[in-house]
């Protein structure tokens, strides 16, 4: 056998390596665009900023915690899409699938879901303990904060956050279980 | 009263000019949402109704002067890309998620 | 604060709610928190019936303004005693079926969040019952429905999956046309708080409402009504739904959310159009007419469905569509006739009062016995398999409890003193029978009905005994529960259990204890039943308390006592705001009128 000969079986080697490791890769986002993946990867942080505003002002303007949750859901709905599903709970959030078939991240949905309506309820029979009715609310002006001015701080958005961790536990476990059928 | 009219001269024909445009464009897509001979073609369709949406939203609230639309019209934006991206990967796909 | 005690019921069943789905890690802990939870209801529910119904100087009316809003702006719960009479209606079969739940429902049952659901579905019972806002109704209706969807698509097998799917379509279209009714009528009346809908509608012309609208709205909500209650032409989900359903929910079904179906007939037609109803020339007058025809309907064809059956819950199912009829009847035939006099619990008072007391107490009477014959069909399915007459029979030798609990529900349904049955059919056939006295339209008809729908029952209930309870215990039977069960079958070695076989033939995971639970708690509805029979004049006048409530409109609207927005806000009326301009105004008018005709 040449040199020549064995040169080539080590560079067929190393392409037959280069082709799994492109095979992998593939399988995470496979024929999604360098164009897709580069606008989502611009737009998902509007999207969340664009909900946490609506969140934070839902409790005197247009806006809420559903509708926050709503696009808090849409973004994670891009990248499910365009990224494929491994690749938040495997390479973001570092989760592994236990069992291999479900979605691990599932889990973590459920328990986010749990969570807001417990936030949610909890702020509601809070005021019980004043011996005021269920779901009263009560709001707080701060005045001279530096860089801000004045700063409303509203009980009601302890409710706002439970509906928002509610609704994206709920909308992502629905898109992560039916994502992964 | 409101903004608009506040600007005074020319804005606010051109702001109703712009809304009318608008809604007679989105009504004229319709037409290819509806016959469009292949499912790209409505789905080129639909997403030039989601942007006439959001303009119309966008163009309200400057002739209102009413900020909340503004908010309206983002969501909507956001939404229909969305739902462009998603469709056209189920065009293409055949699969939403992978 | 003790106003707290009105919206007590409904944070025990969402404090529940939420703290089972927290404790999902543990299913025993999830299973405790749910028995706790189904407990503390039951407490709750106590201490809201012993301050409305049991308060010092006869029943009261208890309000309760959520998030501290006056009414009508908020939501205002409303605690009087047709709604404490039904939460103490629902209570025991909350109890006894969350008991029944922990043992029967299975481990994959369990991670589909089987507790919290449960819970959320009481909630919605719960909410629907207390709530004194039209449009709040309709989302308690919805919290109600949404958990009871999940409970009979998901633990049914495959094949009921399909027959159950046309309950969440029909339930979801009635919930739009329900919508869509309330839409209406907040267009047409100007609120959606009960009491002010009430006060309006009693005196359209000095609030400037145009009454002929409410006429298909309130035809769309009695027709969304009897959907949820099950009545015939609606009836077709039942069967369907119920078998789908664990034993559990479909008691839950049966006795209580079907309740509310009734119940929301109750307090609409004769508490918030009541007003309006009581003339004979009114939109509302439509509807006594209608009912008779609904329950008579559902009487007949529950019946005949019922004795046509060949499998213990098919039986069960049709005979609930029957029995909802019974509890319909009288409604439609008081409201007819509503202003004439009868005399009940020695005072004299209106033929309306007798009919709701009427279909309070059968209400009563159903939702303990079906919940237990659901209950102990479950228990046989749970030890054979099967609820198939064919493969039963001879069961009375091999589990004498159960075959007494189930005689005692059966016979509650006929209505057999001295059990609390006898009491419902004596006050339905009574209202009938005052009904045809004070000139009811086709009463002698609604009577007919009504003895052959009673006959029928007889026929049915005694068929389904003799082919489960009597007779020589079949192959199936003899080779499942070789010997009676009894304490040396629960004390002894224990692998009684291991014979038992699941539908689909393979060995069945019921355990001895879990057994024992089931029967434990069909005994117990059966002693209460008999208990509530004997008790039977303690339970007439909590009905008659409630049916009082449910027709006092006046003394509704002035216990939740809504401000009077017209008075300032109105100026497009210039009547109407001349005639508001003192809130008293217009209450002390329509009392007039409601005077009148008493």
């Amino acid at each position: 056998m040449s040199d020549d000969a064995v040169a080539g079986d080590r560079s067929a080697a190393a392409d037959r390596e280069a082709a799994t490791e492109r095979a992998v890769r593939e399988s995470y986002d496979r024929h999604t665009t360098v164009i897709a993946r580069t606008v989502v990867r611009v737009v998902v942080p509007i999207i969340l900023v664009t909900a946490v505003g609506l969140l934070l002002q839902g409790h005197n303007r247009p806006g809420g915690g559903f509708i926050g949750a709503v696009l808090t859901a849409t973004a994670f709905v891009l990248v499910y899409v365009i990224f494929g599903m491994e690749y938040l709970q495997d390479d973001f959030l570092g989760l592994r699938a236990a069992d291999g078939g479900s979605h691990a991240a599932v889990e973590y949905y459920r328990w986010l879901f749990a969570a807001g309506l417990a936030l949610a309820a909890g702020s509601g029979m809070a005021p019980l303990i004043a011996g005021l009715p269920f779901l009263t609310q009560a709001v707080l002006f701060l005045h001279h904060i530096p860089l801000y001015g004045e700063f409303e701080l509203a009980s009601a958005f302890a409710f706002d956050l439970g509906v928002y961790l509610t609704v994206v536990g709920g909308l992502l476990t629905v898109l992560g279980e039916v994502g992964s059928e | 009263m409101t903004e608009a009219s506040a600007l005074g001269g020319v804005l606010p024909l051109v702001l109703q000019g712009a809304l009318v445009l608008s809604a007679v464009l989105t009504l004229a897509v319709g037409y290819r949402v509806i016959t469009g001979p292949t499912t790209p073609d409505r789905v080129v369709a639909l997403d030039v109704i989601g942007t006439n949406v959001v303009a119309i939203a966008a163009l309200y609230a400057m002739i209102r002067g009413l900020g909340l639309f503004l908010d309206v019209a983002l969501v909507l934006a956001i939404i229909g890309f969305i739902s462009t991206v998603t469709v056209a990967r189920y065009v293409t796909e055949g699969d939403i998620i992978e | 604060m003790t106003g707290q005690i009105v919206i007590a019921p409904m944070l025990v069943a969402l404090s529940t709610a939420i703290l089972a789905l927290l404790a999902r890690f543990d299913g025993r802990v999830e299973k405790a928190v749910s028995l706790v939870g189904a407990g503390g209801y039951a407490v709750a529910v106590a201490a809201l019936f012993d301050a409305v119904v049991l308060a010092p100087g006869g029943p009261t009316t208890l309000t309760y303004g959520v998030s501290d809003w006056q009414a009508p702006f908020g939501i205002v719960l409303v605690a009087d005693a047709l709604s404490a009479f039904m939460l103490a209606l629902a209570a025991p079969v909350v109890v006894a079926a969350a008991v029944y739940s922990v043992v029967s429902v299975d481990e994959r049952g369990q991670r589909l969040s089987y507790h919290p659901l449960f819970h959320f579905m009481v909630l919605g019972v719960s909410g629907a019952f207390l709530t004194g806002d039209v449009f709040n109704l309709f989302v308690w209706f919805e919290v109600m429905l949404m958990s009871s969807y999940v409970l009979v698509l998901f633990y049914s097998g495959r094949e009921h999956t399909r027959a159950a799917l046309g309950y969440v379509v029909l339930n979801l279209l009635a919930s739009a046309l329900m919508l869509v009714a309330i839409g209406g009528l907040y267009a047409t009346t100007g609120t959606l708080n009960m009491a002010d809908m009430a006060r309006r509608l009693a005196d359209p012309a000095a609030y400037g409402v145009a009454v002929a609208p409410t006429l298909g709205l309130g035809a769309l909500l009695l027709s969304v009504f009897a959907v949820k209650a099950g009545t015939v032409p609606f009836h077709f989900w039942v069967p369907s739904a119920y078998r789908a359903a664990p034993a559990p929910v479909t008691a839950v079904l049966a006795g209580v959310v079907k309740k509310v179906g009734v119940y929301a007939v109750i307090r609409l037609f004769f508490t918030v159009f009541g007003g309006a109803a009581y003339a004979s020339t009114s939109t509302f007058a439509y509807v006594g007419p209608v009912l008779m025809l609904l329950a008579g309907a559902s009487i007949i064809l529950g019946g005949v469905g019922a004795a046509g059956r060949e499998d213990v819950d098919g039986l069960l199912a049709f005979s609930s569509i029957g029995q909802v009829g019974f509890i319909v009847l009288p409604l439609g035939a008081a409201m007819t006739v509503p202003a004439a006099t009868t005399t009940l619990a020695g005072a004299e008072t209106m033929l309306a009062v007798l009919g709701v007391t009427a279909a309070l107490v059968y209400s009563l009477t159903h939702a303990l016995a079906k919940p237990l014959l659901f209950l102990a069909s479950g228990t046989i399915r749970s030890a054979l398999g099967t609820t198939d007459f064919a493969q039963l029979g001879g069961l009375a030798r091999r589990t004498p409890l159960l075959a007494g609990g189930f005689l005692l529900g059966s016979l509650a349904l006929v209505g057999v003193p001295p059990i609390l049955g006898f009491f419902g059919k004596l006050l339905v056939f009574r209202t009938v029978a005052e009904g045809i006295a004070a000139g009811m339209p086709a009463g002698a008809l609604a009577a007919a009905t009504m003895l052959v729908g009673a006959i029928l029952t007889i026929a049915y209930v005694t068929r389904g005994w003799n082919q489960v309870f009597w007779g020589e215990p079949t192959e199936r039977v003899q080779q499942l529960i070789p010997v009676r069960w009894g304490r040396s079958r629960f004390a002894g070695d224990g692998d009684a259990g291991s014979s038992s076989i699941a539908p689909d033939g393979g060995p069945s995971t019921v355990t001895d204890r879990a057994l024992v639970v089931q029967v434990a708690v069909v005994v117990a509805l059966a002693l209460g039943l008999v208990g509530l029979g004997v008790g039977a004049e303690v339970v007439v006048d909590a009905a008659t308390d409630a049916a009082h409530a449910a027709t006092g409109t006046d003394a509704y609207v002035e216990a939740v006592a809504p401000v009077d927005p017209g008075a300032e806000y109105s100026p497009s009326h210039a009547a109407g705001a001349a005639n508001a301009s003192d809130g008293s105004h217009s209450l002390d008018a329509s009392a007039a009128v409601d005077g009148g005709e008493r």
